[in-house]
Parts: structure tokens; C-alpha cells; sequence
């Protein structure tokens, strides 16, 4: 059963990218908590202040290469080698340089397409699920800042407006507790 | 991000984020033009008539075709390598560029991407016509049968051929997709009718623009390019050992791999500039697509091209100084046997051309780069025939040597791959971002922060004063210098510049921008 979870929380909207980081250094050093961040590209620099970690992807994606390698080596050489070995003028029938490039294709195959659909499946995103939006421009030229209301919302929405924070609202940051993507209506 | 004021801006006209999102959208989000309309009829149309071509092949065996029993391969094979090289430039772009951090990639990747998948898609059209009987060509994949069962040989760079090119395929829509998600959820939220927003809304698999997410975003982009960049070389590589793996004179030779790829991508930064160079200017996206980046494409042509020209030199050298008489003989045959005029349209279109672009002028003449691309698009093709048709039309038994022409069948099927080619383009062109929105609002102040605006001039502000603007950059330190004491209390500007060197580990050892 899925657990959704609605946290009440202050949402601040910015039309710069420096003030949003302004903002978050701001945040950070009264002891704000940062729910969630949306902008329309990678702002670099962000993940630094919002103390994200750096993703293990790059393993999933290694394990799966390493299983694609598997898969066309245990192929090849079970086809040739054991269940119809074939001779090729004399030639070896477990002829190992013949099989680099499959190998290594394989390996990128499997190891793309694991890394992609974990990629998706860790960030929920599939086809169907209905996005939960807080701010509509959010994709387009605003970058909007969620923070734990709590009881200190008065002070949160001060400090935001005085950030120069364009819009300064309160809504519901909704999260659940199933590991990928949800494809019900969320908000 | 700091960036060198000495560099071209990437982006022109001062464009806000949603400027941006607004140009690159509303081609999208309007009705078709009339040229668009009538482009894509025409190629509707060339490409059906491809089709009745391989039906009409199908229906009556390759003896429809110009091959005979010495040269086995032609215009079909010279197509498949053609297409497969027009294709390495999307990857290219996207991959090479990104992990060497050519910010000039991120307004033409997606577009070449693009590119990637449909020529491969008309590469993979002809090895299956060539089979005869394209109904098995499933026979090629390692699927239990009922033949014993009997397995394909593993041992042949066809079928290598067959596990890189439906892998290349493969990763290279997933590589576009990915990139394409946060743009399509760009289009959805500025969609007005229920039904654009649903289309969107399925497609943009509920992206938001969360952090965490383009966290893995980055590093998701990163490790695709990353097994990308030896995924574009090993699938030339193999396309070459098609060839180099074989025994035939000309053919039989170790510096094919290098070759091929840096062929391929001459050849495929030839059809991006060719079509980029419309694009942008029916789109009207030159403030995206600059003189600089056609500038930095055409630097690459001339590159890759006196690469290929370095090959060729090689093969003559290593022909005349491996002293066989067989690789000798291919090698004059070429130059000047029957096909000379095919081997000098080449050496002409490949070797000579691409060296116009050491001048400056014609580098940035837009004109000029779009004719000498198609020069390149005509030598590139010229050169997979040369290689092809010469290689086999005078083999080891005079009494077998023959001549090949193509019939009406042949040429119908290649003209038909382009209709297919712009078809897929023109669809991607009218219903998707060309430019990959996100990427290039990234780079948006990178680029524009640090030039100074007095170096910038001319039409729709397309040239870049480089000396110029070297020189106020250079007088503006002097002046920060002396002022020292001064700027330090200026507390707002200090705030301004450490937001802006945000990235860099230590701005103080890094420098920070000073405009």
C-alpha cells in the first residue's frame, strides 16, 4: 500500500538562478529545511549547497555492463563451443578474440539500458505518471524553492521576500513511499 | 561558470530564460508552414517512390540491380556505410563534446541526435534488401530454431555488423530520449489545449525539474556519453571490418578503422552543417546557431577531412611500399583505371575542399560552408564507392573483370532513403525542440556574463570583436587592480561575483570574471 505524505510547506518562487542560490545559502545558515527544488535546467553549483549526494548510478550501470559481458560471452561460447560446434576450416571453435566486439557491445546494450530504466524507476518517471506541480513556469524561467513550514512560517516568508523571491506561497509537499514511479494523480 | 571573454558568445541577442523557451517552442506550437507543408509532401512522396523500389526489387531479385557475379557489392553497401557515417556526427556531438565540455554542442546536439537515428535507420534499410529475402532477416539474431538448432557464425564482422548498428541504434534513442524528457515537460506546461498537454504529459514521463532528479540527469548524461564515445568508434570500426577482414586487394588493410571513423565524421558534420544552415534560418534560430558554432563545425570538417586525406596518402604509401603486386594494381586501378573520374571526384570533394576553410572569411561566409558541405556530402559518398566498385570490378582473374552501373531500381532506392531521412526530420523539426532547451539555458549566462558588450556588433549582434574585446577585458583588470581597496567594499558587486564563480572549487585560485 502506498503511503502518500503531505508536508505543509513554503514555496518560493525566484526568476534568477543566483538569487535562488542566495536564497538557499540563506536557508542553510538559519537552519531552514530544504524540502524539494525545481528549475528549468541543471543549475550547477546547486548540489553543493543542498548537500545532495552524488548519485551511485554509475554502479548500476557498471553492474549491468558487467551482466551484458556475461550474457554475450555465456552465448557465444555455449553456441559455438557447445551446442553446435561447427569447424571452420580447422579453426577453433571457442574462439575468444572473435567475440571482443559482441562482448563489448553487449556490455554497452545492457549496461545503457539498465542504467536508463534505474534512472527512471529511482526518480519516478515513466509513462503515465501525473507530475506533481507547484509551479507551472517551473520548467520554463523560474526556480522555486520548497521549505518545511513548521512552525516558523512567518520568518520563512520574510526572509524569502526580502531574497527577492518573486512569489512566496504556502502549499503541500507531497512525497509517498514506493521506490519508483506512481501512476496515480498525486495533487 | 567562468568563461573567457576572448571566446565568441554562444548565444546572441541578450535573450532572458523564457526568451528562449519561447523561441525554441513556438515553431512546435504553431500551424505548419506552407514550405513545410510542401517539404514534406515532396519527401512523403520520394520516399513511397523508395518503396515501390524495394518492393519491385523484392518482388523480382536483385538482378533488378547493376551487380553482377564480380562485383557483388555496390551502390546498396556504399548507401549502408553513406548513411551509417552521417550518423557518427550526432554522436559526436552529443557524446565527444560533452565529456571534452564544448559548450557549443549543447544548441545543435539535439538536432544531430536526431540525425543519428534516422540515417541509421536508412543504413539498416539496405543490408536487409541486400538479403534477398528481408522476410528472414531475423535469421541473423541468435534465436533458437528449428534448424538443429544452428546458430550464426559469430566469428563474422556481419554479424558483429548487425549487434553494433541495432546497438548503436538503441543507445542513441536512449541517449535522445533521456534528453528530451525535461523539454517535452517544458512543452506540456505551456500547452493551452487538454490534448497537446496529454500528449506531453505521457511523454514527459511526470517530469518536474526537481534537484535530485537532474542530479541524476547530469551524471545519467555523462555515463551515456561516456560508453557512447567507444560505441560510435567500435560501430565504424566493425562497418570496416566488413571490408579490411576480407582478402580483396584494397580492402585488406589495417589503417581502416582510424579511416572510416574519421570519415564518418566528416561526412556527418557535412549533413548537420547542411541541414543546421536551413534549419536555423527557417526556424529563425540564429541567435541559438551562431556563426560561431557553423565556425567550430566547418574548424572540424577541415580536421577530419585532411584526416581522410592523410589516409588516402597512407594507402597509396603502404600499396606502393608493401610491394604487392595485387595492392599495387588496386591502388593505380583506382586512380587511373576505369573509375578515375570516381577517385578524383573524391580526392576533389574530400581532400581539396575542406582546405578552403583555413580562411577565416569562408569560414564564417554561411553560403559557402552550406556548398562546401554538400561537396563533402558527394565526396564521402564518392569515397565508399571508390572503395567498393574499384576494389572489386578488376579482381585476381582478368576473364572476370567487369564494369558496374546501377539501374533505375538502385537509384530509386537511394533517392527513396532520403525522403525517409527528411520525412523523420521534417516530423522531428515541426513536433519537437530542435535545440535542447535546458542545455542551452545552462549556458546562458556562462556565455553572455563575461563578454563585454562594446565588442559585439552587426547584424542581430552575429560578430565578436576578439581583439577588442581582449583589450577592454585587459584594461578593465588594470583598473580592478588599482582600484583594489575600492571594489572590496562594494559589497553588492562582491555578492554578484562570488554567485557568479559558484562553481569553481576555489574562485580564488581560478580568477573570477572580471566583467
Amino acid at each position: 500500500m502506498i503511503k502518500i505524505t503531505r508536508t505543509p510547506a513554503i514555496v518560493a518562487v525566484f526568476d534568477d538562478d543566483d538569487t535562488l542560490k542566495d536564497a538557499i545559502r540563506l536557508s542553510n545558515d538559519k537552519g531552514y529545511k530544504i524540502l524539494d527544488c525545481f528549475t528549468p535546467f541543471p543549475v550547477h553549483g546547486l548540489e553543493r549547497l543542498l548537500d545532495l549526494k552524488y548519485s551511485r548510478l554509475g554502479y548500476a550501470a557498471f553492474a549491468f555492463a558487467c551482466l551484458g559481458f556475461l550474457i554475450a560471452l555465456s552465448m557465444m561460447s555455449y553456441m559455438l563451443a557447445v551446442d553446435w560446434p561447427i569447424n571452420y576450416g580447422g579453426k577453433p571453435t571457442w574462439p575468444l578474440a572473435s567475440f571482443i566486439p559482441i562482448m563489448f557491445e553487449l556490455s554497452v546494450l545492457v549496461g545503457s539500458i539498465g542504467m536508463v530504466v534505474t534512472y527512471m524507476w529511482v526518480c519516478g518517471l515513466s509513462p503515465g505518471v501525473e507530475p506533481v506541480i507547484y509551479e507551472i513556469r517551473a520548467t520554463d524561467d523560474r526556480f522555486v524553492l520548497l521549505i518545511e513550514e513548521g512552525s516558523i512560517g512567518d520568518n520563512i516568508r520574510n526572509d524569502m521576500i526580502a531574497m527577492k523571491a518573486e512569489a512566496v506561497r504556502n502549499d503541500d509537499y507531497i512525497t509517498h513511499n514506493f521506490p519508483g514511479p506512481v501512476p496515480i494523480r498525486l495533487k | 561558470m567562468h568563461e573567457s571573454p576572448i571566446r565568441e558568445p554562444l548565444i546572441v541577442g541578450n535573450p532572458s530564460y523564457t526568451d528562449i523557451t519561447h523561441d525554441i517552442c513556438v515553431p512546435t506550437e504553431t500551424r505548419p508552414s506552407k514550405y513545410w507543408l510542401a517539404g514534406f509532401a515532396v519527401s512523403v512522396l520520394v520516399m513511397m517512390y523508395g518503396f515501390f523500389c524495394i518492393g519491385y526489387t523484392v518482388t523480382y531479385g536483385i538482378g533488378t540491380w547493376g551487380v553482377n557475379k564480380t562485383i557483388g557489392w555496390a551502390w546498396d553497401i556504399t548507401n549502408f556505410v553513406w548513411w551509417i557515417g552521417i550518423g557518427h556526427a550526432g554522436t559526436l556531438i552529443s557524446a565527444i563534446l560533452l565529456i571534452f565540455r564544448q559548450e557549443w554542442r549543447n544548441s545543435i546536439n539535439r538536432s544531430a541526435e536526431a540525425m543519428t537515428i534516422f540515417a541509421v535507420l536508412c543504413a539498416a534499410l539496405f543490408p536487409i534488401i541486400h538479403m534477398g529475402r528481408p522476410w528472414n532477416a531475423f535469421w541473423v539474431l541468435p534465436l533458437p530454431n528449428d534448424l538443429g538448432p544452428l546458430w550464426p557464425n559469430f566469428n563474422s564482422a556481419l554479424l558483429w555488423d548487425v549487434f553494433a548498428i541495432s546497438t548503436y541504434l538503441t543507445v542513441s534513442v536512449l541517449f535522445w530520449y533521456t534528453g528530451l524528457i525535461p523539454d517535452l515537460a517544458t512543452l506540456r506546461d505551456r500547452s493551452k489545449s487538454k490534448l497537446r498537454k496529454n500528449i506531453f504529459s505521457f511523454f514527459s514521463f511526470g517530469w518536474t525539474g526537481s534537484m535530485r532528479h537532474w542530479n541524476r540527469f547530469e551524471l545519467v548524461s555523462l555515463i551515456l556519453a561516456g560508453v557512447s564515445t567507444p560505441l560510435v568508434l567500435s560501430v565504424h570500426t566493425i562497418v570496416s571490418f566488413d571490408f579490411a577482414t576480407s582478402i580483396i586487394p584494397g580492402w585488406h588493410t589495417t589503417i581502416f578503422p582510424p579511416y572510416f571513423v574519421a570519415g564518418a565524421i566528416f561526412s556527418g558534420f557535412a549533413m548537420v552543417l547542411t541541414l543546421m544552415i536551413i534549419a536555423r534560418k527557417v526556424m529563425g534560430l540564429e541567435k541559438y546557431i551562431t556563426v560561431a558554432h557553423l565556425e567550430a563545425m566547418a574548424k572540424i570538417i577541415t580536421l577530419t577531412g585532411s584526416m581522410v586525406g592523410l589516409a588516402y596518402a597512407t594507402e597509396f604509401f603502404m600499396a606502393w611500399y608493401g610491394q604487392n603486386d595485387y595492392e599495387g594494381f588496386a591502388f593505380i586501378n583506382r586512380a587511373f583505371g576505369p573509375y578515375w573520374w570516381a577517385y578524383w571526384s573524391m580526392i576533389t570533394c574530400n581532400v581539396v575542399s575542406p582546405q578552403f576553410f583555413w580562411f577565416g572569411k569562408l569560414r564564417r561566409n554561411i553560403n559557402f560552408i552550406w556548398c562546401l558541405t554538400i561537396f563533402v556530402n558527394i565526396g564521402m559518398w564518392f569515397e565508399r564507392f571508390v572503395i567498393i566498385v574499384t576494389s572489386l570490378h578488376r579482381d585476381f582473374l582478368p576473364s572476370s573483370w567487369a564494369m558496374y552501373s546501377p539501374t533505375w531500381v538502385e537509384m530509386g532506392i537511394y533517392i527513396g532513403t532520403f525522403g525517409l531521412f527528411f520525412t523523420l526530420f521534417l516530423l522531428f523539426a515541426k513536433y519537437l525542440p530542435v535545440i535542447a532547451i535546458a542545455e542551452v539555458k545552462l549556458i546562458l549566462k556562462a556565455t553572455l556574463t563575461s563578454k563585454p558588450k562594446e565588442a559585439i556588433y552587426g547584424y542581430q549582434d552575429q560578430n565578436y570583436d576578439i581583439h577588442k574585446a581582449y583589450a577592454i577585458t585587459q584594461a578593465a583588470k588594470i583598473a580592478v587592480t588599482q582600484n583594489d581597496d575600492h571594489s572590496q567594499n562594494d559589497d553588492h558587486h562582491d555578492d554578484e561575483r562570488n554567485a557568479a564563480t559558484d562553481d569553481n572549487a576555489n574562485p580564488e585560485i581560478l580568477g573570477k570574471p572580471v566583467l
